[in-house]
């Protein structure tokens, strides 16, 4: 038996009275969490063979890893998946799915009116329909097949239509022993979390306490934060995971926690600012810049902690057994400081996506994932995330990558959000647009921006529009929705065109 | 004041419906954890007030009734009421 199931086995038999995990609910040791998981995946396996889909839309806590690890023990495939999808979305996913089971929150019941929705509200309420009898004892283990399909994880990225990444016992050994390389997590770290189960990042925290026998605490929301703070500060967390939003909430007082010796961080390249408040906040602690995907296992690259000064803003070195190159628009490979796409080969990669066999071989072509992402690597071999591929557009021949913009125009004092796209331009194919959020009593005018982005980025890349607003569209997962944000723009301006924006013709 | 909030969040959240009602829970329209966290940043800045960590819990600012109530507690120095007793493993609304 590979994966999740197997490293939980041998951790239950190597510690079983070590506290395994724990909400704000319930904890179990991992002889008390395995025996669970067994006696879930007993009753998920008598009723049907293998390879059955296994819906687990409850939000992350004790009962839905205790499902996540049963489902894997019974053979069964694992789809994490978040409760609050839009019904219009949920319609298309189930039917691609075809799951056997789904657990859910009696909240979601009456809106997904589906019979095979089994309702879990708390820890409690598995026992309805978990098998009596204790686990291990009678039970087959399944085979040693590492191509053998363990989860299903959908990712939403920027694009509308969410596709299921197909997740295999090797790729999650090679993930573990890529991150365990170069994260020192082991049995005596106690992890906190509030990152969601549907997403690997989230999951990644399970697979370590499960294969290190660390101790994992879960609250599904950050801003549950009585009960957060009280979990920091007494049930001895040593170790944060989260992205960087979390931390935003998290460090805002600068109120220290010397106990955190270690701080993993992804999903999103966090501010300088917020990086200074991390150091303050948890100042014996290493902070881990980490950059990945879905496809990927969840990791690709971690910034080595020493290096957090040294090479700020970079996404660090490829995790053990992972190969990456950087190619243009020809296929050609690029060298140091050139930008281009992210390429990734290893066994974490993963084989394809769930029912979309077309989108899987425009992807993974020769076993090299085509990650979508702009990047450049320094002479040390460094890399650094410029932005999304499929946001790139051209104005005036020159390629313009947004999230390169737009962190410099974060940076900007007085600028709280920033999001660039392109607006069709006779001329110039298409005129660069800044949407700018400016701070509660900033005064910057769009000129103001200007003149600072003439001294922060290259001639061709300096935005040829600027338009306040009040809000950039973002995914739950944090990332820009660039086609709501064209609607709105064009909307607001089709009313009020001329007051919110100045056109300035450069 | 309850129109102050109300066109407050629904100038600073574009992403929720005009016709918010004061009891509908923001949850159930869309609202992310993401924007709960901006929601209490912007809230700290607007109202010049300290959002402590011990009053951010569910069900706190699931509604704008119940951030009314919550900044009037707030302004006036009035003790903000322990949070809703909901058990219930979920998210904020």
């Amino acid at each position: 038996m590979l994966g999740p199931s197997s490293w939980l086995l041998h951790t239950a038999s190597r510690v079983p009275q070590k506290e395994a995990i724990f909400d704000e609910e319930v904890s179990l040791s991992f002889q008390a969490f395995y025996e669970d998981a067994a006696g879930m995946a007993e009753s998920l396996r008598s009723e049907g063979e293998p390879g059955g889909r296994v819906m687990i839309a409850i939000p992350s806590g004790v009962a839905s890893a205790i499902l996540y690890f049963g489902t894997m023990i019974a053979e069964q495939v694992a789809v994490p998946f978040n409760p609050f999808i839009t019904p219009e979305q949920l319609g298309s996913l189930r039917r691609e799915i075809g799951p056997r089971w789904i657990f859910g929150p009696s909240t979601l019941k009456k809106i997904w009116k589906d019979p095979r929705f089994l309702t879990i509200d708390c820890y409690k309420d598995l026992s309805r329909w978990k098998c009596t009898s204790k686990g291990p004892k009678g039970f087959v283990y399944p085979d040693h097949d590492p191509s053998r399909l363990l989860n299903i994880v959908y990712t939403s990225g920027t694009t509308r239509h969410p596709k299921g990444v197909m997740l295999n016992g090797g790729n999650l050994e090679a993930v573990m022993r890529g991150i365990l390389q170069a994260i020192a997590i082991d049995e005596e770290s106690r992890i906190f979390t509030t990152l969601p189960f549907f997403h690997t990042y989230g999951l990644s925290q399970l697979w370590l306490m499960a294969k290190t026998g660390a101790t994992l605490a879960i609250v599904p929301d950050i801003t549950r934060m009585t009960t957060i703070k009280e979990i920091l500060l007494m049930r001895k967390i040593n170790t944060l995971a989260g992205v960087p939003y979390h931390f935003a909430l998290l460090t805002r007082r600068g109120d220290r926690i010397d106990s955190i010796r270690l701080v993993t961080i992804a999903g999103e390249a966090p501010s300088r600012q917020l990086l200074q408040r991390m150091k303050r906040s948890y100042p014996k602690a290493p902070i881990h810049i980490m950059y990945g995907l879905t496809e990927a296992s969840t990791r690709l690259t971690t910034l080595p902690s020493e290096d957090l000064e040294r090479k700020q803003g970079s996404i660090g070195l490829p995790i053990e057994g992972v190969e990456l190159k950087i190619i243009d628009d020809e296929g050609r490979e690029l060298g140091v400081h050139e930008k281009g796409e992210l390429m990734a080969r290893g066994e974490n990669i993963t084989t394809g996506y769930w029912k979309k066999e077309k989108l899987t071989r425009q992807t993974i072509i020769d076993g090299w994932l085509h990650t979508g992402d702009i990047v450049e690597k320094d002479k040390e071999g460094y890399y650094y995330h410029i932005g999304r591929k499929d946001f790139v557009f051209k104005s005036g021949g020159e390629k313009i990558v947004p999230a390169f913009i737009e962190r410099a125009l974060r940076e900007i004092e007085g600028i709280r959000d920033a999001a660039v796209f392109g607006r069709k331009d006779t001329f110039m194919g298409n005129r660069i647009c800044a949407v700018v959020v400016k701070a509660k009593n900033s005064k910057l005018t769009d000129r103001g921006i200007l003149s600072v982005c003439q001294s922060r980025l290259d001639r061709g890349w300096i935005p040829h529009e600027v338009i306040f607003a009040e809000e950039i569209p973002r995914s739950s997962s944090g990332k820009i929705l660039y086609e709501t944000l064209e609607k709105q723009i064009s909307q607001s301006e089709g009313r009020e065109y001329g007051r919110k924006s100045e056109r300035i013709d450069s | 004041m309850e129109e102050r909030v109300r066109e407050l969040i629904l100038r600073n959240f574009p992403s929720l419906p005009a016709n918010l009602g004061n009891t509908d829970f923001l949850r159930e329209n869309g609202f992310t954890s993401l924007l709960f966290v901006e929601l209490i940043l912007l809230l700290e800045t607007e109202f010049g007030i300290e959002v402590l960590d011990e009053e951010i819990g569910p069900g706190r600012f699931a509604t704008v009734e119940r951030i009314v109530e919550y900044l009037q507690c707030k302004l006036h120095g009035r003790p903000v009421p322990p949070l809703p007793s909901c058990k219930q493993p979920g998210p904020t609304g």
